[in-house]
């Protein structure tokens, strides 16, 4: 018999949503008031995650009910691009995540504005693409929003050559509370730990930022760039025109 | 007033609700795809957009089994299969080659079965998935939203989705998938992803008891912080190279 059953990741599943809630609503609120500011100000929220932290990014852009100025930057880029090959992107010996000194390039493919916020997702936040990634949006100006596993974070050496890790680079750090490599749940046979959560404390994240951003531009009296549902009359005009105007940046 | 409290509470009413009414369903996915990974399979996962959320939840990770495979139509585009620019196209989706491209791509092996998720929107290019994993015999699982299913502008490829599956699982997501009353009519945020990662991670829970109370072994991918969990992964991954990392 085993103790792992749907009931008991789905306790464990809400009382770390709840954990998340209960210590990072404030950081979450300082973050919108950033992108709040940056849409403000036409600009356009930059989200980069590799790995599994790509969901947040999807989580956020082009979707009914959100907004429409985040858009996604991916490492895979750089093959789209042309500018490494597959075989290179997936070397399992030199792996691409892990690698400095080759942000800048990234940055470089994007219509990126001097308005324009960064968001960061790194569960680590120890591997060379996201620090760098981080280093040269701050390097540009730009405030840097990153979400982390604190507990994670911490226990392990950052692989970057600076020794840094993504959590020092940040405006504002928001804890995802996931635990150190993690999976979740202990089965009492060994090291084997089964489930994860930071895809989900990482969408509830991401809902909450929706929210509080829109919020912050109301109160600003600006006109959150909210795309609407098939509910709302006139949402293909409205959505249309809103397209138009952040193309090429999203 | 917007207040984050508002859309937990709306959420979570969601997640209990469908957790309560589709407990018997994830228990019974559990053994099929338990089933499955025992007999050499492996669960081939296909969302476009949004819904590819499960299928990054599921594929290759920490806590998670090993037995999975992401079908991703940026692959073909990585592959030079596809040009950026076609990409773009409004009617990308639509095409009637890409299914069929996806399908070359990878190796899909006689064990495996496909795992669908659609939740609100549903695509041509899904549909014709679907029909291409009927027509070689695979069995189909499809998750998605009752409501979409009747209400979608594009639910009428979503019902012949879920008539060519072999199990249905209903997220209990409402159409629009939209949440938080703004204003004039106005909803923000929405629910599917947070639902459809935490069945599938339940759907994991359930398979891991459901293979270790039959005394099989369970290919759980460890942190990769574990001493020896290179070892171990590697192991149990390369019982399936070219088959997972394509």
């Amino acid at each position: 018999m085993t103790h792992i059953n749907m009931d008991y990741f789905y306790d464990h599943a809400m009382a770390l949503i709840d954990k998340v809630r209960d210590t990072q609503s404030e950081n979450i609120r300082k973050a919108s008031e950033i992108f709040a500011n940056s849409i403000a100000q036409d600009g356009v929220v930059q989200i980069f995650g590799s790995g599994h932290s790509v969901g947040f990014a999807a989580e956020c852009t082009g979707r009914a009910g959100s907004l429409l100025p985040f858009h996604m930057i991916e490492s895979s880029d750089f093959v789209v691009k042309g500018m490494t090959t597959l075989a290179d992107f997936k070397d399992q010996t030199n792996i691409f995540e892990r690698r400095p000194g080759i942000a800048d390039k990234l940055y470089d493919l994007h219509d990126i504005k001097p308005q324009d916020a960064f968001i960061v997702i790194s569960n680590s936040g120890i591997n060379g693409l996201v620090i760098d990634l981080a280093l040269t949006a701050k390097a540009k100006g730009h405030k840097v929003i990153v979400i982390t596993s604190m507990e994670h974070t911490l226990a392990e050496p950052s692989r970057h050559p600076s020794g840094k890790k993504l959590y020092e680079l940040a405006d504002v750090v928001i804890d995802n509370c996931g635990p150190r490599g993690d999976a979740l749940l202990e089965t009492g046979d060994g090291p084997e730990k089964i489930c994860s959560l930071s895809s989900i404390t990482g969408i509830y994240i991401a809902q909450s930022l929706t929210i509080e951003i829109t919020r912050i531009l109301d109160e600003k009296g600006v006109e959150a760039p909210l795309l609407y549902s098939s509910e709302v009359k006139g949402y293909q005009e409205h959505n249309q025109a809103l397209y138009k105007k952040y193309k090429g940046r999203i | 007033m917007l207040e984050v409290k508002d859309y937990y509470a709306a959420v979570k009413k969601i997640l209990d609700d469908t957790k309560a009414a589709q407990k018997d369903n994830i228990i019974h996915w559990a053994k099929c795809f338990g089933d499955i990974m025992e007999n050499n399979g492996i669960i081939q996962l296909f969302g476009i957009e949004h819904d590819m959320a499960f299928s990054m939840e599921l594929g290759y990770r920490a806590g998670g089994l090993m037995p999975y495979h992401r079908i991703y139509v940026r692959d073909l585009l990585l592959r030079g299969i596809v040009k950026e620019e076609e990409t773009f196209a409004p009617d990308f989706y639509e095409r009637g080659d890409l299914a069929e491209k996806l399908w070359a791509t990878y190796n899909i092996q006689k064990e495996d079965a496909i795992f669908i998720g659609a939740i609100s929107s549903f695509y041509p290019v899904t549909l014709d998935f679907a029909k291409l994993a009927k027509a070689k015999g695979f069995k189909i699982f499809f998750m998605s939203s009752s409501e979409a299913l009747e209400k979608s502008e594009s639910a009428e490829i979503g019902k012949q989705i879920k008539a060519l599956a072999d199990e249905f699982l209903d997220l209990g997501i409402p159409y629009p998938d939209t949440i938080l009353p703004y204003k004039d009519g106005i909803k923000i945020t929405q629910a599917a992803n947070v639902a459809a990662n935490m069945v599938v991670q339940m759907l994991t829970a359930e398979i891991y008891r459901y293979l270790k109370e039959k005394g099989s072994e369970v290919p759980v991918l460890l942190s990769a912080n574990v001493t020896g969990a290179d070892v171990h992964n590697k192991a149990i991954s390369d019982k399936y190279l070219g088959r997972w990392n394509s």
